[in-house]
Formats: C-alpha cells, structure tokens, sequence
C-alpha cells in the first residue's frame, strides 16, 4: 500500500508537471521529424550548383575513323567530345540530384557562384581524337570542389564524386579502351579483351552482414538507420534528468522529503516509488520516441533526394522490428539513466546541483555512442573495456548490435545487463535513502546541512 | 512512563560538535518546547528523535522504544513537521492530505476518515480541492501541520511551526496545536525561537544553547528562577549563567 500510494503521488506529480511532459512528448516525437524536414529544406532552398565550363574547341574527324562516343554516320564530321562530356554530366548528376542545378557555359568569364566546377580543356576532342598509335596524347579536365558551408554537404560530395565517376569511366572504359584496341591491333593481337590490359585485377565488391551473409544495400542502410538511431538516448533522457531531479532533490529543497522520512513508509519504497513514475514517463517518452522515427524516416525517404542522404546504402529503412526494438531499448536506457542519476542527485541539496550533476550524467553516452559509430564497441581495449562496460547505455548498443545479427538471445542477455545495472543503481539508492547521508548531503556540492 | 525520554546525546558533523550531552523528559499530554537561538541544536535533536539522523553517543527512548532500533515502530507513534517544510505544490491540499493518510493506514474507510480530519484541522474551506501552487504561505503551513496531526500520533514533533508567518496565521497554526493537544491528549515537542509562542503553548520548556540543555521548567518556573519579566529575559539570563559556569 505504502509503494501504491508513494507511486500514486509521484505520476499525479507528474502528469501536472506539464513542462516535462510536453519535453516527454516534443523532443522525441518532433525533433526528429522537424530535423528531417529542415535538411528537406535545407536541400530545395539551397541547391548544389554544378558548373561545367566547356572550351573545346573540337576536332574534325573523318566518318570512317573509329568513334569513342556515338556520332551521326557520314563525311567529315566536326566532333566537340567536351560538349557531350558536359551532356554526360548534368544527365548523371540531376540522376542522384533532381535539385541540383547544372549550368554549361563556354567561357570562364563570369563563373556563377558553384558548389562543383568542372573545366574541360580547349584541344579535349583533338587530344582524344588523335588516334596515332605512335602519338596519342593525354587531356586534363579540371574538377574542383567548393569547401565551405555549401560544399562539405553530403549532397554535394555525392556530386562531386559522380562526376569524378563519369570521368574516370570516360577515361578509362572508353578513350583507354579504344586506344588499346588500336594498339593491339597494330601488333596484330587478336583475343585479347582490352580490359585485360586496362585492368587486369577485377575488384569486385560486396557487402556482407557481420555473420558473412551477403547483403544488398537496403539492407546495409538498415544497418546504419539502427545505429543512427542510437542519438535518440540523448533526448528521450533530457524530461528524465528534470524529473528526477525534482522528485529527488526538489523534495529536499522543499523539506517534504523529511516528513516522509519520519513517516512509516519504508525507505525502499520511497525510491521505488519514484523510479517506478520515471518508468512511467520513460514509457512516455518511448513510445513518442518510435512514433518521431517512423516519422523522421517517412520524411527522409520520400522526400530527399539519393545525393542527399550520401548514397543508396545510406537510404534509412523503417523495419517494424528495428522500431519496436528500439522502443524498448529507448525505455531500458530511460530506466538505466534515471537509476544513474538517483543514487547521485540523492546526495545533492538543490535542484540546481541535481541538474548540474544530471547534465554530466548525461554525456556518458555520447562516448558510448561515438564509440560505436566508428567502431565495435566490443573491442574496446582495457582498461578503458571497464568502464565502458559499466556504463549501461554501452548495453543499448550491444541490444541493437544483436539485433542486426539476428541473435535475439544476445539482445535479451544485453537487456538482461542493462537491467541487473539499473537494479544495483536502485539498490545503490535505496541504501543512501537507508542512511542519514541522505539528510546531511556530506557529499553534496552544497554547503552542509544540519 | 515518560512519554520521550533524551539522555546525554552526543552527535558531530564533521569536527564540529553539535550535541553535547542533552538530555530531557516529555510527559505524555505535554507540550515541551525547546527554546534557542539559531544553531542551538535544536533541529539536530529532533532529527535523532525522529530517527532520521543518528546519535553518536547517548540513548533516545519514544513511548519505550529506542532509536535508532526500532525507529520503524517509533514512526508509527509519531509525526514530524520539519522547519519551513512545504507542501506538494503540484497537488491540491486534498490530495496533499490523503497521500500522507495513505502512508499510515491501508484502510479506505480509515483513509477518508483521516484526510476528513486533515481537512478540518487545516480549515482551508474549498481551496482544499485546489492545488497547493494557489495558497498562501500561511494556508500552506496550515496543511503541512494538518497532514502531521490528522494521523492523531502519539508524539508531535514540530520544528518552528510558525516560522516565517504572519501574526494571523501564527495565531491560528497555535491555536491548532493547542486544540490537538486537549483533544488527544498526545505529546509535543516544539521547537521555535520565538518566546512568546513557546510560553503560549508550552507546559514545559528546555532552554538549549551550544549543544547543551541549560534549564528546564514551566515558563513561569523559568521566569521566577531568573526574577525575568518574560522568556527571553530569562533565556538570556541563563545562556550568561551557563558561559559563566563554563
């Protein structure tokens, strides 16, 4: 009855508390949606600018010579290769961009503002069109990449990099290739492919799962959704840092906290009953926290461009499973962060002080999750393995790790961890409750109380 | 048997000596109060009594049951209201009440009959259905003390109940303790700084200064002991006895 009643106060408490229930809802239902919709606009307010300047001046190419792009049949033709180059561009680049804008010009006098410029040379056709086995000659085609606030964006790295893609293949699978089908037949080779010369080590790549399993790039860019997702700790945490501060804390501002003391209620129960409401509004939070993901990534899918996300294994994908796990594991942290936090705040005298120590509290992740976006949080090497293991938020990670393994035992034995921390954390505060320390804040940032 | 019974109770925070040997007796039905300046010590000892602090040396004694042992058993008899010691703003004074009410009691019937009682004590008319972030300063110590005395404990301890109050309401929050005392027949110990309060309400009185109890009596005992006109003459009185023994 005594924990039925501490938790009756405690969520009426709460469901009053309009501030941290509107934080609850707002940040995680919204903020992600509204970041999805800002780089959406972000991306059509401000699109990357591809400038091709072409000042080829052509070459004259008799029809019967052996063409390297395709050309209307008869006489003497006078070929501009640069203005078909300039073609290949724009068509591939609006491809993974339909935003973009791609500009020709045939001068370099009054240049726009670009994100990418590519300059073809005034001898380009003459240079590649010189097909003089005894003199072939070599052409430069200038790219350049605007650093800055417009040119570090994803979507203009796509861009840069396709068109140097679309070069390369020139050069390489269609000038090259001619000219060594020229060569080999002035040596009277016959047989040979001419990739075989041009590029005798095939690379061939492929993406796997982490068990070996072949897997397409959808299925990467799940991959990469569920890790992305892993930020969503640091909001859906923020209204419980301001609840637990003020259940535990606020009530030794107020000194409601020694009339409870001095009550029958058993110490257990006061914690219990205050973490059981944080649940309550971890829960909350949760559930807004899938609800603002399956949004974010509706948005970033239907609505950004391939450029713009980086590539097709960067595109996000809303699996139901991944959702609903991340749901839950969203809930977990909330538990794991809201046991963090009691055991500390309890030993503070203000507010204030609760915050500032929950703000700390709060960073903790973001080593966690920094960590495991570059690399496997498992391999952490001691003794940093330490203290990175008793970090539950570490767990939260390794869950939805297991997940895209497909080892669903491994994701219920990181949940399992992350609840034994949450229970020691409980544990750790019942007994501060337990004992006077809880009163005298001896080791409160405060002054000391009597 | 005494209601509460304090014997040479030491405790220190830190280097600093806090309690140096009280000792006093509350009788049961009476209203004691500790009086002393700021930083007497006062606060300390109701704490230990309360069982919230411990005693480093020394022996506490409620209806019989000792602290820190069986504290469990002693708040059950008991109820404290700590100094300047609020409401729960978010909830109104209704809910206020009935969640202390649900702490001593699993009983429905019981509950209600409590927070009834709570409700008459704090007097608050229909602002009781409305959160506790409206009242005024005096309307919410008049709940806080209510949610103390509705579970009708055994042993009150009020810790400068009419600290920050306006006259008006200080006038009423005694009358409240007063009126609890004659219909229950319970024990108080109260402690204020303010000599008037303590000679309206107390039957006995302990002056404290420094750690130590320096005299008890009636207020009239203490006042004929020093030839004072009033408490305050006589508690200064016997704080320069006290430095001049010492």
């Amino acid at each position: 009855m005594q924990l039925k009643a501490m938790l009756w106060k405690e969520v009426k408490d709460l469901s009053r508390d309009r501030k941290t229930i509107f934080t609850a809802v707002f940040l995680p239902a919204f903020m992600l949606p509204l970041m999805a919709q800002l780089l959406v606009i972000a991306q059509k307010s401000s699109p990357v600018v591809v400038v091709v300047v072409n000042l080829d001046r052509g070459a004259d190419v008799p029809a019967f010579v052996l063409q390297p792009l395709p050309l209307e049949a008869g006489g003497v033709q006078r070929v501009n290769l640069g203005l078909q180059v300039a073609k290949m561009i724009e068509e591939s680049v609006l491809k993974v961009s339909p935003t973009a804008r791609v500009l020709v010009l045939n001068s370099t006098k009054d240049v726009p503002y670009y994100n990418v410029l590519v300059v073809i040379p005034p001898d380009f056709s003459q240079k590649l069109l010189t097909l003089n086995p005894e003199r072939f000659n070599r052409t430069r085609v200038e790219v350049y990449y605007r650093a800055g606030p417009g040119g570090l964006g994803i979507g203009a790295t796509t861009i840069y990099q396709t068109i140097v893609t679309v070069l390369n293949y020139l050069s390489t699978q269609v000038f090259a290739k001619q000219r060594v089908e020229i060569l080999l037949a002035c040596c009277e080779v016959s047989g040979v492919p001419p990739e075989a010369v041009l590029s005798p080590i095939e690379v061939k790549t492929e993406y796997v799962s982490v068990t070996g399993q072949r897997i397409s790039a959808a299925q990467l860019g799940k991959m990469l959704s569920a890790k992305l997702l892993l930020f969503s700790i640091f909001y859906v945490t923020v209204p419980v840092l301001a609840f637990v501060s003020d259940s535990v804390a606020g009530e030794k501002e107020r000194k409601t906290l020694e009339t409870l003391l001095a009550s029958p209620i058993k110490r257990r129960n006061i914690v219990l009953g205050k973490f059981g409401a944080a649940l309550v509004l971890g829960l909350i939070a949760a559930v807004a926290d899938m609800a603002g993901l399956i949004a974010y990534i509706q948005i970033i899918n239907t609505q950004m461009s391939v450029a713009q996300m980086g590539s097709m294994a960067f595109q996000l994908t809303l699996d139901p499973w991944i959702v609903l796990l991340h749901g839950l594991v969203m809930l977990l942290v909330i538990a794991a962060t809201a046991a963090m936090l009691m055991p500390l705040v309890s030993l503070t005298d203000s507010v204030r002080s609760a915050q500032s120590v929950g703000g700390v509290v709060q960073m903790i992740p973001l080593l966690v999750i920094l960590y495991a976006m570059y690399a496997d949080i498992t391999t952490v090497p001691m003794p940093w393995g330490a203290l990175v293991y008793a970090i539950p938020h570490t767990y939260a990670v390794l869950a939805i790790d297991q997940a895209l393994k497909g080892s669903w035992l491994g994701v219920v034995q990181s949940s399992l961890t992350m609840i034994g921390i949450t229970a020691a954390l409980i544990w750790v505060t019942i007994k501060i409750f337990e004992s006077e320390v809880l009163v005298t804040s001896a080791f409160s940032f405060g002054r000391r109380r009597r | 048997m005494p209601a509460v019974v304090v014997k040479d109770l030491w405790r220190s925070f830190g280097k600093k000596v806090v309690l140096r040997g009280v000792s006093f007796e509350v009788e049961e039905g009476e209203i004691f109060g500790l009086l002393g300046p700021n930083g007497a010590g006062k606060t300390t000892t109701l704490r230990i009594i309360t069982g919230i602090l411990r005693p480093h040396k020394g022996e506490v004694l409620v209806y019989g049951k000792r602290i820190p042992e069986e504290a469990e058993e002693v708040r059950r008899l008991t109820s404290y209201l700590p100094e300047e010691s609020d409401v729960y703003l978010r909830l109104t004074g209704y809910e206020n009440l009935k969640f202390f009410a649900m702490l001593y009691s699993d009983d429905p019937r019981e509950i209600d009959e409590i927070v009834r009682k709570g409700a008459e004590i704090a007097d608050i008319g229909d602002a009781l259905g409305k959160p506790t972030k409206t009242y005024s300063k005096g309307m919410r110590r008049r709940l806080a003390l209510a949610r103390t005395l509705m579970v009708r404990p055994r042993l009150a301890i009020l810790d400068e109940p009419t600290s920050g109050l306006d006259v008006y309401s200080s006038i009423k929050v005694r009358n409240i303790i007063k009126k609890f005392v004659e219909e229950t027949k319970a024990s108080v110990i109260l402690s204020s700084h303010n000599m008037l309060e303590v000679e309206y309400l107390c039957h006995r009185v302990a002056f404290i200064a420094d750690g130590r109890i320096i005299e008890v009596g009636t207020p009239e005992e203490l006042k004929s002991h020093f030839g004072a006109s009033n408490l305050e003459e006589a508690f200064v009185k016997a704080v320069e006895v006290a430095k001049g023994a010492a």
